[in-house]
């Protein structure tokens, strides 16, 4: 059995992924209204994702604000295609444990 | 000094913070981590933002108000050079790119995105077919082909109007253009067999843009409000 993507194995992460993977691009203020979480632990999960090349996050001047845009990359599409996978294997074992 | 209302306040705020920090430390089962990615599939599902009509009124409006005033112009004064006043949908076409130009919203679907590329190959084909029948007629001097431009404007937007249509699921949108295109062969037909058009035919050009640009952008609308 194949082993689950730490990167995505996290609530946030998953939440933040699984939106990103229905729209083209979203901003950092959709995201922290969608997945209800903290600007701080938002902006941190997000340089997470980044770093793995899992999201680009682009930053924009848009008039005083700096502006966060998200999308997923084709890695980032590739991994969390992999983890729902993996999801799906832990599944449909019968006798399957709690993943952590 | 800090009463009992502030009190319970700020222990509140505090166990919703703790609630949202939870978030990220707490372990996953299997379900939970399907429950998240449905749910948030569920939250971010597409919808139609109030307004999204708004570019096919535009474009209706400006093309049906300058259709009945050239229309009018030409009837008042017989001066064929009103006919130029079409013109002003470039114009209009450049002042809405540089007002939206920069303006991105929060989140853009892949519907949207859709949406947007036919726009801009629909522009590009319309751009296009100006520079060809501006050029033909200087080198054959036939001026009459620029009358070819309001069909073909009438069916490019009528693509256009139907493809959004089928990509938002919405009939009348997919369906009530191709009336205009009726109206277009019609204008094709009344310039190649030289026949006076029952209806003049700026104001023919009108009433196409009326059925496939305005009242899809009405009915966009509602349904976005709804």
């Amino acid at each position: 059995m194949r082993d689950l993507d730490p990167l995505l194995h996290s609530q946030l992460r998953l939440a933040v992924v699984s939106i990103l993977m229905t729209v083209e691009e979203a901003d950092f203020v959709y995201l922290k209204e969608k997945t209800n979480s903290t600007a701080g632990n938002l902006s941190v999960q997000l340089d997470k994702l980044s770093a793995a090349g899992y999201i680009v996050a682009e930053r924009t001047l848009d008039g005083k604000h700096t502006r966060t845009v998200c999308r997923m990359t084709d890695v980032g599409r590739k991994a969390f295609e992999d983890y729902v996978d993996a999801l799906k294997d832990y599944l449909n074992t019968p006798h399957n444990h709690p993943i952590r | 000094m800090l009463n009992a209302c502030d009190i319970v306040e700020v222990d509140l705020i505090k166990q919703e913070q703790k609630r949202k920090i939870k978030m990220e430390e707490k372990n996953l089962n299997e379900k939970e981590s399907l429950e998240i990615i449905s749910q948030m599939i569920q939250s971010s599902k597409d919808k139609m933002q109030v307004g999204s009509g708004n570019w096919l009124l535009y474009y209706g409006y400006v093309a049906a108000i300058l259709g009945v005033a050239v229309q009018s112009m030409l009837a008042i004064t017989s001066n064929q050079m009103w006919c130029w006043l079409w013109i002003l949908m470039f114009v209009a076409m450049l002042f809405r790119s540089l007002s939206t130009r920069g303006k991105r919203s929060v989140v853009k679907t892949y519907t949207d995105k859709m949406m947007e590329q036919v726009g801009t190959v629909i522009g590009c084909m319309f751009v296009l077919t100006t520079i060809v029948l501006t050029a033909f007629m200087f080198i054959y001097h036939q001026f009459g082909l620029m009358s070819f431009l309001m069909p073909l404007s009438i069916i490019y937007c009528g693509i256009g109007v139907s493809i959004t249509g089928i990509i938002i699921k919405e009939r009348w949108v997919e369906f009530l253009p191709i009336l205009s295109f009726v109206i277009a062969f019609y204008m094709f037909a009344a310039f190649i067999i030289e026949i006076r058009p029952i209806i003049p035919w700026h104001l023919e050009m009108s009433l196409a843009f009326i059925i496939a640009s305005v009242i899809p952008g009405h009915i966009l609308n509602h349904k976005a409000k709804k």
